[in-house]
């Protein structure tokens, strides 16, 4: 081949990648910076954000909303947290719900509806994520950033060989470094996410929190899910609450695990080990996270429809059914949104004189009748004072 | 007249229909339960007791040691196991095996009944571990209590009657009280 014809082949070939690059790193941005909208709820007292608890968070990438649901009246104090892993939409979802809607009668509730932001704004392209989603309400489509379990490696890189906890000194994969549901209780001088979670705990500690809730999905594949996860304080209410549910409310039961002592950087664990706080996680099934799942769009993210984790399921691979039915996102949002309205029953009961009231939320059976839309309310409808941008 | 004793034929035959033909044996309190495998059961058998009226106390590691000099009059066993749950109390299948084997044993020679549990549905009958627990405490068992949806195969009704164990099966979870203050005798 002729030196001209190799130039000219070479030149080309630039010209594709950087073609390639420019229209990806569109792409890229362009859901970095796409701000989903919240409409603060009725009794929304305040929006702080997590830089608020802790200043070197303040305008960062994870300096996510802090919505306070006050009523006024002495009680106790919940702290509900989606996007741990926001892959993971019905967590989110679930936290929207709760902000847009919850009305206190007696207590506080704090909501973080994106608590990993960063994880928020990068999906998981090798394994065909989709970059946005969109849920029907009643006045048009709203759509959401799809974001991955990792902290994005924009804000945190590189990793480490082997990611050391701290402060048990545990050592866990490399990339659970940037794994928010791995770093609790955080540093304040440690990596990006330990600083998140660090924050986090400022939270629950300035605010005095009573009971912390961090909602989860999971695989079918995996043995922890439609369960409850709770450290040891706060097993007699996620027992109460997995039987009552149980029996009142969901048709596929919901159980409890209690939480090991020996696994560190959970929430359910560091939680309740370095605050006063209750810690519980809620996992929901997402057939979308399934290794053995086909085609990976945005139907089977929110459809939770997939014949071949079906097919995994005839062979008794997994470790909740699943049917043509499967686990659409109404479902998915309905349990988080029951269970914690369950937990606050059962706290009530066992704590009189410190009670939550918590009314207006949805329960299971609404949200599949009505939808997951129907909860968010329409921003053109609203002041400007109350609407807000995650 | 006539109604009183269709009500009382309508009534003995709703409790029959979840009775196994083997006879039921009384329990005594107080009782103190333990689970194969370190699920929640044990706990949720304790707080259903509390709500009861039964005397029972929760001990999930408990040992054949801790049954000596007691006056527990009753051991329930919970079946079925928990990953999360071993990993918490730090032990395994093994160990938990070899445990309430010891138990059984120690709680048969001082006199106390034993009763099987398994209460929390499919969810506790998926892998080996769960296998492995209900083929300890099931055949050591003086009596069964089951809930509905964990016998959607017809497992423990089949096995039941296979080691002529009695059991009794509950639906909801909240029914179970009514289960548990039959085997006590509780009023």
């Amino acid at each position: 081949m002729s030196s001209k014809k190799l130039i000219i082949i070479k030149l080309l070939t630039a010209v594709l990648i950087i073609t390639a690059l420019v229209i990806s790193a569109r792409s890229f941005l362009a859901h970095r910076n796409y701000k989903e909208t919240v409409v603060a709820g009725p009794s929304v007292t305040e929006v702080k954000t997590l830089g608020d608890y802790f200043e070197p968070i303040k305008n960062t990438v994870a300096d996510c909303n802090i919505y306070i649901l006050d009523s006024g009246k002495p009680g106790a104090i919940f702290f509900v947290i989606g996007g741990t892993h926001p892959e993971e939409p019905a967590a989110n979802l679930s936290a929207e719900i709760l902000a847009e809607n919850a009305t206190l009668e007696k207590g506080k509730l704090i909501v973080a509806i994106r608590a990993n932001r960063s994880a928020s704004t990068v999906t998981r392209p090798g394994d065909a994520y989709p970059q946005f989603y969109t849920i029907k309400t009643d006045w048009g489509e709203k759509k959401y950033r799809m974001g991955d379990r990792w902290t994005n490696p924009l804000d945190s890189w590189p990793d480490p060989e082997v990611y050391v906890h701290y402060p048990s000194k545990q050592m866990l994969a490399y990339m659970d470094i940037r794994n928010f549901n791995r770093t609790w209780p955080g540093k304040k001088d440690g990596s990006f996410t330990e600083q998140v979670n660090y924050a986090f705990m400022q939270i629950i500690k300035q605010e005095k929190v009573d009971l912390f809730i961090d909602f989860h999905e999971a695989e079918l594949e995996y043995p922890v899910i439609s369960t409850i996860v709770a450290h040891e304080s706060g097993r007699n209410i996620a027992a109460m609450a997995s039987m009552m549910l149980t029996d009142m409310e969901f048709e596929k039961p919901i159980s409890m695990e209690f939480s090991p002592k020996s696994l560190h950087g959970l929430s359910h664990r560091e939680v309740g080990d370095y605050s006063d706080a209750i810690s519980l996680l809620f996992e929901t099934p997402e057939p979308f996270l399934d290794r053995v799942r086909g085609i990976t769009d945005e139907h089977l993210l929110l459809e939770g429809k997939d014949p071949f984790v079906q097919r995994a399921g005839e062979f008794g691979l997994l470790y909740e059914t699943i049917d043509e039915d499967g686990w659409p996102i109404e479902v998915r949002v309905g349990r988080h949104c029951s269970t914690a309205l369950m937990v606050a029953q059962i706290w009530n009961q066992m704590n009189p004189g410190k009670e939550i009231k918590i009314k207006n939320v949805p329960k299971y059976a609404e949200i599949i009748k009505n939808g997951v839309g129907h909860y968010f309310k329409n921003p053109a409808n609203m002041d400007s004072d109350r609407i807000y941008y995650e | 007249m006539f109604k009183k004793i269709l009500l009382l034929t309508v009534v003995t035959i709703f409790t029959l229909s979840f009775i196994t033909s083997a006879a039921l044996p009384v329990f005594e309190q107080p009782a103190v339960v333990t689970t194969c495998g370190q699920s929640p059961g044990a706990l949720m058998v304790k707080m259903i007791c509390q709500q009861a009226g039964v005397e029972c106390e929760q001990k999930d590691l408990l040992t054949a040691a801790d049954l000596e000099g007691s006056n527990y009059k009753t051991l329930i066993v919970t079946m079925g196991t928990s990953g999360k749950g071993m990993g918490a109390a730090g032990t395994n299948m093994n160990q938990e095996a070899e445990r309430i084997n010891a138990l059984i044993k120690t709680a048969k020679e001082n006199g106390l009944k034993v009763l099987g549990a398994h209460i929390e549905g499919m969810s506790r009958r998926v892998d080996e571990n769960d296998a492995k627990s209900i083929e300890i405490v099931m055949p050591q068992s003086d009596a069964l209590i089951i809930k509905e949806s964990s016998n959607e195969d017809g497992f423990f009704t089949e096995k039941s009657e296979e080691l002529d164990i009695p059991a009794i099966y509950f639906d909801k979870n909240m029914e179970m009280g009514e289960a548990v203050k039959e085997l006590f005798d509780v009023q």
